[in-house]
């Protein structure tokens, strides 16, 4: 870990703000996986905030990131999310223009040097065997995947994300087809990202499934 | 007499075995308390153990500095503090906290040796008791299984990371539910009961005044606290809205750990 950290100095990073957000060594790394592991959907929201010039949209999406970027202690990039968020809010599309491609490419770098010292295990990539795969030994039977699904759906009737993504791991034990592993993988996600209907409504599809 | 003890430490497994035996061997009542400044703080002062225990594994400067804050309750008196530590975490220890008074078990730990110790302290606390001289006063709760549940916090911001890190800060003190949207807070909020409610001021569809404007229509939850999420770029705003809203008022984020426990204690308590 401490050699993580020096790499991440060098890469620009102020560990000691980052620290001081998160609270400890062990939750700042957390927060840099999903620092990491939202890179791709948050780059594509922007990309279509921008096609459609969106500027309301674009501004509640570096908002956010303005904020991401100041917790893992990426300051330097945080104040370019800043800078576009009040360029949004004004409709000033000349500073848009300018400056979206440079905070654009500070944040793909940022992300790469991030992976580069191995602290980001992407949360929920879709090659994670947990998710909608059944791995050796896991195997649960349909009896089993019943129980299993119907406490998801409780978990996410509750809004209780830590219970739900436990038992979708736990689900994804049972041999489902292709297409449900994808839902269940699909699921999976949206719990990361608690959009608790929407995964329930998934799940719904695939419990049908089970033989 | 049952002892109370509080376990720290960021060595889990002698932290968890110690819990575990204490309670089977010894039948004392054990805290578990994560080694961080804030939990200690707020524990010791919950708790008032007899004794705290630290399980210390890997450290550094920072993480031993931590458990100064156990000094003005170990001054006071009362309180033993016992560190199991490896001749390097011992060092930094001593070397980089200002207690004044502790005892040192080295590991592998003896229980015997451990057990010796614990049966002093709970002579000392037993004369103290009798003596009228202890500044602890022991009250066992009949009702322990009947204490109030942790306060719930529900926690409503479009941005899944923030989320997730809000839950990171505040999940050793609080229970914490996670909403994306004004729409899911309402749904939650329509078939559960919260203590507080943090609400990110800017989100799409539904703003957070919007949503705190709902919220005070729903029967029972006229008077649950809301706190804003702001970014510094919307603080203005947000404070011009205190008046026509009435939250019990914002947090400028991110913000740091201390900060958002420090809001939530100053309103909930």
């Amino acid at each position: 870990m401490e050699e993580d950290l020096k790499t991440l100095e060098a890469c620009g990073i102020d560990l000691d703000t980052g620290i001081g957000y998160t609270g400890s060594r062990e939750k700042y790394f957390l927060a840099l996986q999903r620092f990491c592991g939202s890179y791709g959907n948050n780059r594509a929201k922007i990309d279509s905030a921008l096609a459609r010039e969106d500027h309301e949209q674009l501004q509640i999406l570096v908002h956010s990131l303005k904020s991401n970027a100041r917790m893992i202690g990426a300051l330097s990039l945080s104040a370019k999310f800043e800078a576009l968020e009040m360029a949004a809010k004004n409709r000033d599309t000349e500073t848009i223009r300018t400056g979206t491609p440079d905070a654009l490419s500070d944040y793909e770098s940022i992300v790469k040097d991030l992976e580069s010292v191995g602290t980001t295990e992407k949360p929920g990539a879709d090659d994670s065997p947990s998710a909608g795969e059944a791995s050796e030994g896991d195997v649960c039977s349909p009896a089993k995947a019943r129980e299993i699904a119907d406490g998801l759906l409780a978990a996410l009737e509750d809004y209780d994300d830590e219970a739900g993504a436990l038992l979708a791991e736990k689900l994804a034990g049972y041999p489902f087809a292709p297409p449900q592993q994808e839902l269940l993988r699909k699921a999976s996600g949206y719990i990361r990202e608690y959009l608790y209907d929407e995964a329930a409504e998934l799940i719904r599809q695939i419990a049908e499934t089970i033989g | 007499m049952q002892l109370r003890v509080m376990v720290t430490g960021r060595n889990r497994k002698i932290a968890s075995d110690i819990c575990n035996r204490l309670v089977s061997d010894k039948g004392y009542r054990v805290i578990k308390c994560a080694s961080s400044k804030e939990a200690l703080f707020l524990r010791v002062l919950a708790e008032l153990p007899h004794l705290i225990i630290i399980c210390l594994g890997y450290e550094t400067k920072d993480t031993v500095s931590v458990f100064d804050v156990l000094k003005e309750c170990t001054g006071r008196g009362g309180i033993t503090i016992i560190v199991i530590a490896n001749d390097t975490d011992q060092k930094l220890f001593i070397n980089n906290t200002r207690l004044e008074r502790m005892f040192f078990l080295p590991r592998p730990v003896s229980l015997f040796a451990l057990y010796e110790k614990l049966n002093e302290i709970e002579q000392r606390v037993e004369e103290d008791k009798n003596n009228g001289t202890s500044l602890i006063t022991e009250f066992v709760n009949p009702n322990a299984d009947d204490l109030p549940p942790r306060k719930h916090l529900l926690v409503v911001d479009d941005d899944p990371d923030l989320l997730f890190s809000i839950k990171e800060q505040l999940r050793e003190f609080y229970e914490v539910t996670l909403v994306p949207s004004g729409k899911a807070a309402l749904k939650y909020l329509s078939g559960h009961r919260v203590d507080l409610v943090l609400l990110d001021y800017l989100m799409p569809e539904m703003n957070g005044p919007q949503v705190l404007e709902r919220i005070r229509k729903i029967n029972g939850l006229e008077q649950v606290p809301v706190v804003f999420l702001t970014g510094v770029t919307t603080k203005d705003t947000v404070v011009k809205t205190l008046v026509d809203y009435k939250p019990q008022g914002y947090v400028v984020k991110p913000s740091k750990k201390s900060e958002l426990v420090a809001k939530i204690i100053d309103i909930l308590g």
